[in-house]
């Protein structure tokens, strides 16, 4: 039996009247990556801050390698951690924040330097060993944040949204130098973000939480293309909703119009929602077969690669998101568009 | 009224006035009414004290200021101002942690803060009635105190003396530390306090190597401000006693005499050199807060 | 570390401290209102007597309704000399001279170089010469606008920090607004909440001070209550202890105020 880096089992956090995780259980490998993703208030920070061991849950317990540290205090617990403020320590320069967990591990003044060298060299700080954090920018001195936690050689890696208060472009040089670093290292590392854009392009495994309970937990290709929930569904990634009533086996209806569809042979008869990604559409200029929804171009935004057209469909509430042909020009406003299901397609709910 | 409020309509905002000088402009009600009302004072006694006993112009009377029983003086409110400044520092300190380590109930940051704002600026002449009626010689507590078998005044203990003043002063000076440390404070025990947690650090740690150093430029400039705040005080002292101990009560004496004979110069001396104690006071105050403001930006 | 907001160390702090700076009040209201003499204090006579005598007797004293009329009109003319100057001020300096901010705070730190009794060897200095000016009522207005000036202006300071003021400026004179609308509607609104701490510190002060007032020979309510002690001492004190209540409750006003807005930067 592989023993897991970090084990959650059971865990339950009260604060007062508010329970914050419910009967949260997440077992991360070593070297692995998971990210918690949610939005706001789904518990994905307390799950992390537990970890850490700033809180004591409320029931359940943590282990580490299989050693259970649920009473553990945070400053015996081996883990690096950085914050969405970085949290330098102002008094001290590059080097001391870096430096600083070695300090208290009592390691000798050479081999700490050799350390906070390497480190320096492994985010790319050098020549800025001697500045102090009010000197640096946001993008530096989560570098230094990050430098300072992975000198400690830590069991578990945790990062608190660490790059939602930088810039876009910054942002996305730090995440791919966090992701490498992750890799190189072999560091477990758990991530928590509400971006799910960071999080399916990172992460080996993604943790979609709300309310205090893990909805989904898989690779973020599961996740993005079978989607355990609706709120899964309409939190990774663009969603297209269609209410529609199941004909027979390989048709449904929306509004007047009949429209192809596998897979929905075991609720004939019922009223069904599809939850639809804009690749999973066809698009034609065919809009006179009985198969297809017909839309009108109310606009489209080409984006180099791909050219995503915006349609108004009749009985489809909001806006119709599909991709173009490729290789086509964009289709013009108010041109009419037939709009077929892939085979790629499956995702129909009850309503 | 400024050239701000002047100019009126939309787009053109360079009018016929250069922009240089608009800027300054902008400054002359402010500074006008420092000059006229502080500056000016000012200089009116530091030009009286630059007189003789005689009349004629001299450094006679600054020099007479800082001599004998006036340097007795300035020893003596130098030494009770550092100790008041230090009591003050000290519970200031203190109470602003509490206040920063309690989040609930809610309201109590809010009451601390009001409160401070009340008694940090209250007039001298009401502390010292409050103060009368709670530990006077006829007072509640010194009555509470006699009934459990202490009496109080059965040494030199008064309010008009060092301890007693000590106490008074606290008053208005707890709640200024209060005032000036509390965000400093807040800021200590966040997120550095977590971050000195997951590098192994415990709480001695963290307070020794990060926790106390950030927080010396506040802690020391709201000393100077306390310092500066006891040595100045007047109006409190004043209502408590009537010795001249203390260099502002030696001031006031020299004063009330003054009005009479206006040649008195060494009344004017003794404030001119209390102005040049304070000026380097608030100099120092002011280094240190624009160091601990700068890692707070951090 | 467990930071679970209720340490109970800190509440026993809190406690005390909050009894060392009730206790002078409270000892203070029971000398005015409570007709028991301390040595006659007891147990059992601790409710007894208590009126408002004396409190009723000191506003029908011949000065007071006067002394506290004057007050009340320096507590306004102040605070609207202070704002009008200060919050223009502080905008300015913060829109146009960036570079000078800490200079100009540190002159509003000036009232603390030359503090009251400085500034009254100052004014006598002066007396003589400015016989015009200190005859008029309101000559203590700029003095009291002076000593409120470094709390009024770190109130001021830190509110307009905390707003982008240069985009709400451009955005405001973009749409055609002229600096003094910009001002009144986009800008005041803002730190309306500094703008009421600076006046209530403003009131605060006016209300408790008194080596100005005497050296100018004013009777202000400070001043009255001082010369009302020496003929009825329980009236004095009668007096402070509401001018007390009433400044405190100001101040608790302003807590509320400024608690809510706190509350918002704190949970975000």
């Amino acid at each position: 039996m592989v023993i897991s880096a970090m084990k959650f089992e059971n865990v339950v956090m009260r604060f007062g009247d508010t329970t914050a995780l419910h009967q949260f259980n997440l077992e991360v490998s070593q070297g692995e990556l998971v990210s918690l993703l949610g939005p706001s208030g789904c518990g994905k920070t307390t799950a992390l801050r537990l970890a850490a061991g700033f809180i004591t849950p409320t029931s359940g317990h943590l282990s580490l390698s299989g050693k259970d540290i649920t009473v553990v205090p945070a400053h015996r617990r081996n883990m690096g951690m950085v914050f969405q403020s970085y949290s330098l320590f102002p008094n001290l320069s590059v080097v001391g924040n870096i430096e600083f967990g070695l300090r208290t591990r009592k390691v000798a003044a050479s081999e700490r330097r050799k350390i906070s060298d390497e480190m320096i060299g492994l985010v790319r700080l050098d020549g800025l060993e001697d500045r102090f954090p009010h000197q640096l920018s946001g993008g530096q001195q989560q570098r230094v944040a990050l430098a300072r936690a992975l000198a400690i050689r830590p069991e578990v890696l945790l990062l608190d949204e660490p790059l939602s208060a930088l810039d876009a472009k910054v942002r996305l040089e730090l995440r791919d130098q966090i992701r490498r670093l992750q890799q190189s290292l072999g560091i477990t590392t758990i991530f928590v973000t509400h971006d799910q854009e960071e999080a399916l392009a990172i992460s080996d495994r993604v943790a979609v939480m709300s309310s205090g309970i893990i909805e989904q937990i898989d690779t973020p290709f599961q996740i993005y293309k079978n989607p355990a929930s609706e709120n899964v569904a309409r939190f990774i990634g663009a969603i297209v909703e269609i209410d529609a009533h199941v004909v027979n086996s390989h048709q449904v209806a929306v509004g007047s119009r009949q429209l192809s569809c596998i897979g929905a042979d075991s609720q004939v008869g019922s009223e069904v929602r599809l939850m639809v990604r804009p690749e999973e559409f066809i698009l034609s200029r065919d809009v006179v077969s009985d198969d297809c929804l017909v839309g009108t171009v109310v606009r489209t935004e080409f984006r180099g690669s791909q050219t995503l057209v915006f349609l108004s469909v009749p009985d489809v509430p909001n806006e119709l998101s599909a991709i173009a042909a490729p290789g086509e020009a964009p289709p013009s406003v108010g041109s009419q568009l037939g709009i077929r299901l892939s085979t790629e397609f499956t995702r129909i709910a009850p309503r | 009224m400024i050239s701000l409020k002047t100019e009126k309509g939309g787009t053109a905002s360079k009018g016929v006035v250069p922009p240089f000088l608009l800027n300054w402009l902008g400054l002359l009600p402010f500074a006008a009414l420092i000059f006229v009302f502080l500056v000016v004072p000012a200089i009116g006694v530091f030009i009286q004290a630059l007189h003789n006993s005689d009349g004629s112009v001299g450094f006679g009377s600054m020099r007479e200021a800082v001599t004998g029983q006036n340097f007795d003086a300035f020893v003596f409110s130098f030494g009770f101002s550092l100790g008041t400044a230090t009591v003050g520092t000290l519970f200031g300190l203190l109470v602003a942690y509490a206040i920063a380590v309690t989040s609930r109930p809610r309201w109590v940051r809010g009451v601390a803060m009001s409160f401070s704002g009340v008694t940090a600026n209250m007039g001298g002449v009401l502390l010292a009635f409050a103060f009368l009626s709670l530990l006077g010689r006829q007072g509640v507590l010194t009555k509470i105190f006699s009934a459990l078998g202490w009496d109080l005044y059965a040494g030199d203990f008064n309010l008009g003396n060092t301890v007693g003043l000590i106490v008074v002063y606290s008053y208005f000076n707890i709640p200024l530390m209060v005032l000036v440390s509390l965000a400093a404070v807040e800021n200590v025990k966040g997120t550095w306090r977590e971050a000195c947690s997951s590098l192994g650090g415990n709480a001695f740690t963290y307070w020794r190597r990060v926790g106390l150093p950030v927080l010396s430029p506040s802690i020391i400039s709201g000393f100077l401000l306390l310092f500066a705040n006891s040595f100045s005080a007047y109006a409190t002292a004043r209502a408590l006693t009537d010795n001249s101990k203390i260099v502002p009560l030696r001031i006031g004496f020299f004063l009330s005499g003054d009005i009479k004979t206006g040649t008195d110069s060494l009344g004017y001396a003794l404030a001119a050199w209390m102005i040049i104690v304070m000026a380097v006071c608030i100099a120092l105050y002011w280094i240190a807060r624009s160091r601990a403001e700068r890692w707070q930006r951090a | 570390m467990r930071d679970n907001g209720r340490p109970v160390w800190a509440y026993f702090v809190l406690c005390i401290t909050g009894l060392f700076f009730l206790a002078p009040f409270l000892t203070m209201a029971r000398f005015a209102f409570q007709n028991v003499l301390v040595i006659d204090l007891g147990w059992s006579n601790l409710f007894e007597n208590w009126s408002f005598d004396k409190a009723t007797a000191a506003f029908g004293a011949t000065y007071f309704a006067e002394s506290l009329w004057y007050s009340l009109r320096l507590a306004v003319f102040t605070s609207v000399l202070s704002v009008a100057i200060i919050v223009p001020t502080a905008v300015f300096v913060h829109l146009r001279l960036k570079r000078l901010r800490t200079i100009i705070e540190f002159f509003t730190l000036l009232p603390y170089v030359i503090p009251a009794i400085g500034l009254v060897a100052g004014i006598v200095v002066l007396k003589p010469y400015i016989r015009g000016f200190i005859a008029s009522d309101y000559s203590l207005v700029p003095f009291y606008a002076v000593l409120s000036l470094p709390f009024t202006y770190r109130a001021l300071d830190s509110a307009l920090q905390s707003l982008p003021l240069e985009t709400l400026v451009s955005a405001s004179r973009s749409l055609g607004a002229t600096w003094t609308q910009t001002l009144f509607r986009v800008l005041l609104p803002n730190i309306k909440t500094a703008v009421i701490s600076g006046v209530f510190l403003t009131i605060a002060i006016v209300l408790g001070e008194y080596t100005i007032a005497d050296v100018l020979l004013k009777r202000t309510l400070p001043a009255f209550m001082v010369e009302y002690r020496g003929t009825d001492p329980r009236g004095g004190y009668a007096l402070a202890v509401l001018t007390l209540a009433l400044t405190t409750l100001l101040f608790v006003v302003l807590g509320l105020l400024t608690r809510s807005r706190h509350e918002k930067s704190r949970s975000s």
